[in-house]
């Protein structure tokens, strides 16, 4: 099943083989190293951690990111400063949940830069704007504070430090 | 005969039916809470370096608010209540006299009024979260921007550092004022707000002890002086061996504590 030329195939946690084109496996620094370190990649690439319909996602954002300039360092702090992503990439982060946080996983996995920071902003804007208990409610999580402890939390110094 | 039955019939059955329901109803309800345990939130798989990615990522009140969703954030989270934000507005009335504190644009204001609970709520005269107690029942209906905990309720700011409210009124202070091979002082002070309910009159009143302990008996004659107002030299004053004295000047009254005090151990309330 090794793929010629400029074609690699990943295989999928779930055993699914996924032709790629090189310079869009490119975009994953896992990936680059490895072919840098392999030079010519006549295996089969298995993705343990990752499964056919993540996989898919990843590759396609890939694709539609593979001609993007790397990053520079100027770039990571403005990417720092602002939740702002691009039209494109909205609409790419519009899945469930659980897809959401598989690709941000695998995104980590593959060190996969940019698609981890559309995540890591999509989950924040997420976040943003709500209270706790809709935060709660938004992600699933128990509110395990007891009412003794939601009243230390408000009568802690820093709340009411006057010093 | 038959026509007398068939209500009876039907009554059995629908007995039946709604015993049945009822039973399945009771199961449905129990089972998945027996069998099944609360899944773990997808967000809680994320590995801590990217939760705190994203976490850096928001404004500083959505970092609060999500540090207190659950214990686990609560504890993952630098406290951004550190963050100068969120700081009491030191010297706010000093520096603007007509200042409006409950202004809703500041971001201490609308974090504490995100904080509030049934139980807790936000107090615009002192800038803090009070237990609903503290508040007359007629100012809890009001919207948090022009609630009160009491009429007269506002912040005192005592230096660019310290600041008091009617929920604080007292605050003790104690620092080295002198240390050295022949003296060595310690002032506490502690500062209240001597509210008085008749005359509707409250004092800011400053208590300030000293404790001088020196070293040899004698003073020396070189030494930096210690003051306990802007005229009066605590070390000169307890060399003249007086057990209490006004200042001439401002309204500062000294007393020397005998029952404390000891050889080579001095102990002066400063009023």
């Amino acid at each position: 099943m090794a793929a010629a030329g400029n074609l690699l195939t990943f295989v999928s946690a779930d055993n699914v083989h996924i032709e790629v084109e090189r310079d869009v496996a490119e975009r994953s620094l896992l990936i680059k190293n490895m072919l840098e370190d392999l030079g010519e990649a006549t295996e089969d690439i298995p993705i343990p951690n990752v499964n056919e319909p993540v996989l898919r996602k990843v590759i396609e954002w890939c694709r539609h990111h593979k001609n993007d300039p790397p990053a520079s360092t100027e770039d990571e702090d403005s990417r720092r400063k602002t939740t702002d992503i691009d039209e494109w990439d909205q609409k790419f982060t519009q899945v469930d949940q659980e897809m959401l946080f598989e690709i941000i996983l695998a995104a980590n996995y593959l060190d996969i830069k940019g698609l981890l920071d559309v995540g890591c902003k999509t989950v924040a804007n997420m976040i943003k704007g709500k209270s706790p208990e809709e935060i709660r409610k938004t992600f699933n999580i128990q509110n395990d504070f007891t009412p003794e402890e939601e009243d230390q939390i408000r009568r802690e110094n820093e709340w009411a430090e006057d010093r | 005969m038959s026509t007398k039955s068939t209500p009876n019939m039907t009554r059995t059955s629908s007995l039946s039916g709604i015993l049945r329901r009822h039973i399945n109803t009771l199961t449905s309800l129990l089972s998945p809470k027996s069998t099944q345990p609360t899944p773990s939130p997808a967000i809680f798989n994320l590995p801590e370096h990217l939760i705190r990615n994203i976490f850096n990522l928001l404004p500083p009140i959505d970092q609060i608010r999500l540090s207190l969703t659950c214990k686990l954030y609560l504890a993952t989270f630098p406290s951004p209540l550190k963050h100068p934000d969120f700081h009491f507005p030191h010297l706010l009335q000093i520096m603007n006299p007509d200042i409006c504190t409950n202004n809703p644009s500041l971001p201490r204001n609308q974090l504490l009024i995100h904080l509030e609970t049934p139980r807790w709520k936000f107090c615009t005269a002192c800038l803090k979260l009070h237990p609903r107690r503290s508040f007359p029942r007629s100012s809890l209906s009001l919207p948090p921007l022009e609630r009160r905990c009491m009429a007269y309720a506002g912040i005192a700011d005592l230096c660019p550092c310290i600041s008091l409210t009617f929920h604080n009124p007292t605050l003790v202070h104690e620092f080295c004022v002198a240390d050295n091979a022949v003296v060595k002082a310690t002032l506490q002070m502690t500062l209240s707000i001597n509210a008085n309910a008749n005359t509707n009159d409250s004092t800011l009143l400053l208590q300030s002890r000293y404790k001088i302990h020196v070293h040899p008996p004698r003073l020396p004659l070189i030494r930096a002086p210690i003051f306990v107002c802007a005229h009066t030299d605590l070390l000169l004053l307890s060399g003249a061996g007086e057990d209490s004295t006004d200042c001439c000047v401002c309204a500062t009254h000294i007393e020397v504590s005998a029952a404390e005090s000891r050889r080579n151990h001095v102990v002066v309330d400063v009023t």
